[in-house]
């Protein structure tokens, strides 16, 4: 009996057990789920370098709960014996009247044999009926049950509750792999760019976005992407969409003519777009250069007597090729009323290539255009290119071939030739300097050297005055006395010139034309031997960088001006000569003032810019009738122009160096950059590098941020470079647009002292003033 | 890594508890020791006379060695002490032959590891890190003699430090080859000129010719100028846009070899713009374009302009709607006192200022002296008869019937390579001259006419006087606008911004102050950062900042702010920076609101070399002229702390003893 009685015992012990560990088994998978539904969850929104971490809380926290449950676990596993389930049993069942153990032990004397035996068959009607297997402590499942659906729910609302909606973690949003994962990727790029034929260049191939082409190059694309079942597209200048059409090797190909400089984007047919935008940088086709190198003046005299031929060279030069260049010349003949022209075209007898450009020749021969002493040819080069669409023209300037009707004399009274050609000579300006350099380097020098360089300066200045005399009438070796004499009515080339002029309008109305190329040849005349105005003179022996003058003009002689400034440069020859370069500078800055109100003197036809009211006396003033004139006011607000570059570039450089967070570009910080793109791409019309620029702007706007200085391996710089962005690439973006900044206006800003009204000590000093003026005390002064 | 530095000084200063703190300790030692011999005489008395009074003895030994530990006993000594001070510390040189050695610490962590780590004698390396020199005097009252090894201590440190009776020894090492002596403004108004001055700094003085180049952001070479060595150079540029960023000298021996490049960070900002009040007694071109361009960059401005008899024509621009004029058809010109209070600048002709009616003046002058700005356009009217707002000007005429139209070539402070067009303007034939005035605007050395009449070569065009708080100004120079018909807008903003800034009042926006142009934050070095607010003397200069409701934030964190106490508007704060580099400072108010924002840049140890060691040369010396009476070292009488090891040990031999004792029972 005792044998059946443990064996029973042992059956029911055994299938506690295996309930108890099927609780914790339980326990255990919902415990597992629960913790892969946090991981999924926060590993899905967590930024990879943070990954790590959580993956080692998370698994420290499992591993304390699961010691948290085993120990128990343990601990109830050591209660389940023999003697516990008897007792539960024992609470079970009262039919056994507590008397169970009795089965389990040796009987102690008649009563206990005699309880034993009546207990073991109810014992074992109720084991046979099963009742006992039933009693046995149930499964707990409620804990794993709750965990599991925890785990569930977690897992559900991860794909339905956006959790980058935290204000924690909405930096990161942009970086969401599953955001772009979808995209398909841009597997390889080959662009084939085959340029127009007329240009007999040969086919290029990209293997990258960003191109350089001719104008009017047909760009062929041929593009693989991880997913071949999509369709896509290239998107030009955001408003030309050209499709790719799917090749049997699974490629993607697509062709266009391009004509403007642009940016370019590849994206799905569906609209969304890939990474990347590129730029297709368009070299235009120049129209043809057309220089004149023989004969090398704008006009030719021959003399009466002369042989009459010439010989013209023309130099051409065009990128792509020349399709045709002719002769274009007028010919007049006759004089006055009875001159007449002719329009002839001609072509050069022959050429030859010199370097990239060809030279084109020409021999004239006057009388074979029927020309006669007196008449006059004017001719013109024009180049054709080879551009297929539109051919475009270069014209040279005109030259004007004379045959003088009478022999000219060149030389002068003295029999001597005098060679108009410019010299070199110091300007005022550099004279100053280099006087002033010389008393900077006094220490530095010997007496010797010092009084040499001092002469030499000397020299110079006496070498200019002598050529500034020379047009005013000077003679040569004369002092300063006569210069100083402001006489207008000296017999000077101008007047003489003025003076023909006049008397030539006198003359018959069928000299005109004629007179109009007498005019103009002694003009050219005038360049050509310096005899010139003023300001020509000035502008040849100085620096040209103070020359522009707008405004109110002294009522001085420039003549008279001239003349001073001559005079003054007596003086500062003099004490050049005898090593004194410190008394000479004050005379020749007072030389290069003169000469400088003498050019601005002689632009009288510029100033009238402003009206100048005649002073009016206080007491007619304000007296006039007043019944029509009323007071009136006037409210406007300035509005900054939207089309002000300037502002826009300072603008987007600033922005672009100062952006420090990794946030998204705000609104304005969007519009801005629009801005800046879209100026950037017109520009890029004359300026075609700046097309680059345009796309770097486009990048920068789908990435919705800058890259910060200070920030690194945060998301927005490897979000950044994913587009291929970097740091070099800003920082050309920077230089372009800093080039493009002109020189800033100030602004109209308050006092700028470092201190403020309202310190007490300032304020005590002011009331002690108000006090001191209110008592009649008078002013004090700080 | 730890500051072995700042542990030092900590460890220095440790035992030097408060007086109150040592006292309470004592009577708890005194209160102890009672218990103890109590407890020690029930315990022992009885049975053996002579281990009681062992016992008690040892037990009073202990609270004695405790009590002398506590309140530092030390013992009188005729000693001197010899203690280096190592500046900067040269490898080659082991410092031997001191009583201490202190080392400075001017260098960023990573630098100090990299040169202990070359030092070959390892001699220097048990130096004493201090950030601060003071402490040496605190740690050696018998200090006697400081060598001073390497380049020497800044003015701030040397003034830091308390050397009455110590003789110093310094010799410095020859400082690096490189730019010193440096001046840029590292703060400036958009169209302000970046002037950058100096001079190259050669130990040998090969009499090289050098070129200094001043590069832009995008490194264009934008100013350059060839010198000799030690030759003293200026460069000069106008930054094209706000914001902060570097420039760079660029140093380059003949042969275009690069032999010194350094950063000149600048920040560009805005200010706020002037409200400003022209009145004109007719119309002109000149206040014409006045209003065109101040209305343009956003000033608000009003013109009242006469056009008749009791005819005024009023102008605002960008005025608010209070400022405005309340009439549509003003029948007089509108002038009150709250008006002129209500504007910062008022430009006016003479002519405009004389017919001011004598109520009218006075409430000008009232409003000067609360701080209005006034510019007088000078005018033969004046001449006649000056009003009283400008009695402290001598006006006398200067007409000269040989030269009907002089002109000149105005010259101002700051338009160093502004006015590169030399545009020549006519002036009125006054001379302007006041006794405590200051003159705004002269005409250079090139003016023609000062050469015509004989007269000095430079002129005053501008000249103004503070009257008040305001500055009253009168200019004499014509036809200003024509810089602006020529297209020099450059140059015509400039001017106007110019006087516009020194005459007009002075906002009491809160603000950062610019530092001065020759000093520079450097890593690991005490900075200062000043601020001006009226907030704070709005609550009667609290000496706390956070009663003024000011907050200064240094990259988010925080920055106590110390009142000056002579000046209640203007706070500073101490910072260290630890990282080379750009440096935010945010001002906010109380509500978070940002009042201004500006950035320092930091620079690392080894930018700026030479000048910075010209630097601490020259204040070294400075300070060793002021040292100079004390010719040898004076013999130390004072106390020498009693080694601390000592009590150590005697605290342990007698708790051992006491141990005994109990464990032999």
């Amino acid at each position: 009996m005792s044998k059946l009685f443990h064996g029973h015992l042992d059956l029911l012990l055994a299938k506690s057990q295996r309930k108890l560990l099927f609780e914790k088994l339980l326990l255990l998978v919902a415990l597992l789920g629960l913790y892969l539904a946090l991981f999924i969850e926060f590993g899905a929104v967590v930024p990879a370098a943070h990954l790590l971490m959580i993956f080692a809380v998370f698994t420290l926290a499992i591993l304390a709960v699961l010691v948290v449950v085993i120990y128990p676990f343990i601990k109830r596993r050591e209660k389940l014996n023999a003697a516990n389930l008897l007792e539960h049993l024992n609470r079970q069942f009262p039919e056994l009247e507590e008397s169970v153990q009795l089965l389990n032990q040796a009987p102690e004397g008649i009563l206990q044999q005699l309880q034993q035996k009546r207990i073991s068959a109810i014992f074992d009607t109720l084991f046979h009926a099963g009742q006992l297997a039933d009693c046995l402590p149930p499964v707990r499942f409620k804990t794993s049950l709750a965990l599991f659906m925890m785990a569930l729910l977690i897992y559900v609302a991860g794909g339905t509750v956006d959790w980058t909606a935290s204000p924690t973690v909405v930096d990161h949003k942009v970086t969401k792999p599953a955001a772009t994962n979808t995209l398909p990727i841009l597997l390889s790029t080959q662009v084939q760019v085959h340029p127009p034929a007329y240009t007999g260049l040969a086919v290029t191939q990209f293997s990258q976005g960003d191109i350089e082409i001719t104008q009017g190059s047909t760009v062929r694309w041929q593009l693989t992407f991880s997913d071949t079942a999509a369709d896509y597209r290239i998107l030009l200048d955001d408003e030309v969409s050209i499709a790719l059409l799917r090749q049997p090797d699974g490629s993607f190909s697509a062709s266009t003519v391009i004509d403007k400089t642009a940016i370019y984007r590849i994206g799905l047919a569906q609209g969304r777009d890939l990474p990347g935008v590129y730029s297709i940088l368009v070299n235009r086709d120049k129209p043809p250069e057309v220089r004149i190198v023989e004969p090398e003046t704008s006009l030719v005299k021959l003399a009466k007597s002369a042989v009459p031929r010439f010989h013209a060279k023309a130099l051409v030069n065009d990128d792509y090729g020349i399709s045709e260049v002719k002769i274009l010349a007028s010919v007049a003949k006759g004089s006055g009323e009875a001159v007449k022209f002719r329009d002839e075209e001609f072509a050069f007898d022959h050429h030859v290539k010199t370097g990239p450009a060809e030279l084109y020749s020409k021999d004239w021969d006057l009388t074979q255009l029927g020309m006669e002493p007196g008449d006059e040819v004017y001719f013109t080069v024009v180049a054709t290119d080879n551009k297929a669409d539109g051919a475009q023209e270069g014209r040279s300037g005109t030259v004007i071939v004379r045959w003088l009707d009478d022999e000219e004399a060149v030389l002068t009274a003295d029999g001597i030739v005098l060679d108009f050609a410019i010299e070199y000579f110091r300007s005022q300006r550099q004279i100053i300097i280099e006087t002033e350099q010389l008393i900077a380097g006094k220490g530095n020098l010997t007496e010797q050297q010092f009084l040499a360089m001092s002469q030499e300066l000397g020299q110079a200045q006496g070498d200019l005055k002598q050529r500034y005399g020379q047009y005013l009438g000077d003679e040569f070796g004369e002092g300063p006395g006569d210069q100083l004499k402001i006489d207008d009515t000296d017999d000077d080339d101008e007047q003489k010139h003025q003076e023909q002029h006049e008397k030539e309008a006198d003359e018959t109305h069928d000299e005109t034309h004629q007179h109009k190329h007498q005019h103009q040849s002694q003009e050219a005349e005038s360049h050509r031997s310096g005899k010139a105005t003023a300001a020509e003179l000035i502008a040849q022996f100085s620096h040209a960088h103070e020359e522009v003058y707008v405004g109110a003009v002294s009522q001085n002689n420039p003549k008279a001006m001239m003349k001073k400034a001559v005079s003054i440069m007596w003086k500062a020859e003099e004490e050049l000569l005898t090593g004194q370069p410190d008394s000479a500078l004050p005379y020749e800055k007072a030389a290069y003032t003169y000469l400088k109100l003498a050019k601005q003197a002689e632009r009288i036809y510029v100033k009238r810019l402003g009206f100048v009211p005649p002073p009016v006396k206080e007491s007619k003033r304000l007296t006039g009738e007043l019944d029509d004139i009323h007071s009136y006011q006037r409210q406007t607000q300035a509005q900054a122009d939207p089309e002000d570059n300037n502002l826009l570039f300072r603008q987007s450089f600033t922005l672009i160096n100062q952006q420090s967070a990794s946030q998204g570009l705000a609104p304005q910080q969007k519009a801005l950059l629009e801005r800046l793109k879209d100026r950037l791409t017109l520009l890029s019309q004359t300026q075609n590098h700046l097309i680059r620029q345009a796309a770097l702007v486009q990048e920068i706007l789908l990435a919705d941020t800058l890259l910060p200085n200070d920030c690194e391996g945060c998301p927005s710089q490897q979000n950044l470079e994913q587009r291929g962005l970097d740091q070099k690439s800003l920082d050309q973006l920077s230089k372009h647009l800093w080039q493009l900044i002109d020189n800033p206006v100030s602004h109209p800003v308050a006092g700028q002292q470092d201190f403020i009204n309202t310190n007490p000590l300032i304020s005590d000093y002011v009331s002690e003033i108000d006090k001191l003026k209110a008592n009649g005390l008078g002013e004090r002064q700080p | 890594m730890i500051d072995r530095g700042l542990m030092s000084e900590f460890a220095l200063l440790a035992v030097n508890l408060s007086q109150t703190s040592t006292w309470v300790a004592l009577v708890l030692l005194l209160l102890c020791l009672f218990v103890t011999l109590y407890w020690t005489k029930k315990r022992l008395l009885a049975s053996s006379v002579l281990r009681f009074i062992l016992v008690a003895g040892l037990n009073l030994l202990v609270v004695l060695t405790l009590a002398a530990w506590l309140t530092g006993l030390s013992l009188k000594t005729d000693v001197t002490e010899h203690i280096a001070l190592i500046t900067d510390p040269d490898p080659l040189v082991p410092v031997v032959g001191f009583d201490a050695r202190y080392r400075l610490n001017q260098a960023s962590h990573d630098e100090v590891d990299h040169e202990t780590d070359n030092d070959p004698a390892g001699d220097n390396e048990d130096a004493v890190m201090i950030s601060d020199p003071a402490v040496i005097a605190l740690a050696h009252p018998n200090i006697s003699e400081l060598s001073v090894l390497g380049y020497g201590l800044d003015g701030d440190l040397w003034s830091s430090f308390a050397a009455d009776s110590i003789s110093i020894n310094y010799q410095p090492p020859a400082i690096t080859d490189g730019p010193v002596d440096l001046r840029w403004n590292r703060t400036l108004l958009l169209g302000n000129a970046l002037n950058v001055s100096g001079r190259y700094w050669q130990t040998n003085g090969l009499n090289q010719i050098m070129t200094v180049q001043l590069l832009d952001p995008t490194g264009a070479v934008v100013s350059s100028v060839r010198i000799r060595n030690n030759e003293v150079f200026e460069l000069s540029t106008i930054p094209k846009a706000m914001g902060h960023y570097q420039y760079t000298l660029l140093m380059k021996a003949d042969g275009d070899e690069s032999i010194s490049k350094e950063v000149l960070p600048i920040e560009v900002k805005s200010a706020p713009r002037i409200k400003l009040l022209l009145i004109q007694s007719a119309p002109s071109f000149e206040s014409k374009h006045l209003k065109n361009w101040a209305s343009e960059q956003g000033a608000e401005l009003m013109l009242l302009t006469t056009i008749s008899k009791d005819r005024f024509v009023t102008q605002s621009v960008n005025l608010s709607k209070q400022s405005q004029p309340k009439q549509s058809q003003p029948k007089d010109n509108q002038l009150s006192p709250q008006m002129f209070n209500d504007f910062d600048l008022l430009v006016m002709d003479g002519r405009a200022l004389v017919n001011l009616s004598a109520i009218q003046q006075q409430w000008l002058q009232q409003a000067v002296n609360h701080g209005l700005g006034l510019l007088v356009m000078s005018d033969a009217v004046l001449l006649k008869s000056k009003p009283a707002i400008l009695s402290a000007f001598s006006l006398t005429s200067t007409a000269n019937a040989l030269v009907p139209d002089p002109q000149v070539l105005p010259n101002w402070t700051g338009n160093n390579g502004i006015n590169k067009s030399e545009l020549l303007f006519a002036y009125q034939a006054i001379n302007i001259e006041a006794a405590h005035g200051t003159v705004l605007v002269g005409s250079s050395a090139m003016s023609s006419s000062a050469m015509e009449a004989g007269d000095p070569v430079q002129q005053a065009l501008s000249v103004y006087q503070s009257q008040g708080l305001g500055k009253v100004a009168v200019s004499k120079l014509k036809d200003r606008y024509r810089w602006r018909l020529k297209g020099d807008m450059q140059s015509y903003s400039h001017y106007w911004q110019w006087l516009f800034s020194q005459l007009a009042r002075t906002r009491s926006d809160s603000r950062f102050i610019a530092p001065a142009d020759d000093f520079i934050d450097r890593v690991n070095r005490k900075s200062e950062i000043c601020l001006l607010s009226k907030q704070n003397s709005q609550q009667n200069s609290q000496q706390n900042s956070q009663k003024s409701g000011l907050t200064l934030l240094l990259a988010s964190s925080s920055l106590p702010l110390a009142v000056d106490h002579f000046n209640p508007n203007r706070q500073c704060a101490f910072y260290w920076p630890e990282k080379a580099g750009w440096q935010q400072f945010e001002l906010r108010d109380n509500a978070g609101k940002i009042l201004d924002t500006t950035h320092r840049y930091v620079f690392a140890p080894q930018q700026w070399q030479s000048w910075q060691q010209n630097k601490r040369v020259k204040a070294s010396q400075a300070f060793m002229q002021t040292q100079q009476s004390i010719k040898t070292p004076s013999m130390g009488n004072g106390y020498q702390p009693i080694n601390p090891h000592l009590y150590w040990w005697l605290l342990v031999i007698c708790a051992g003893l006491l141990w005994l004792e109990r464990k032999l029972v």
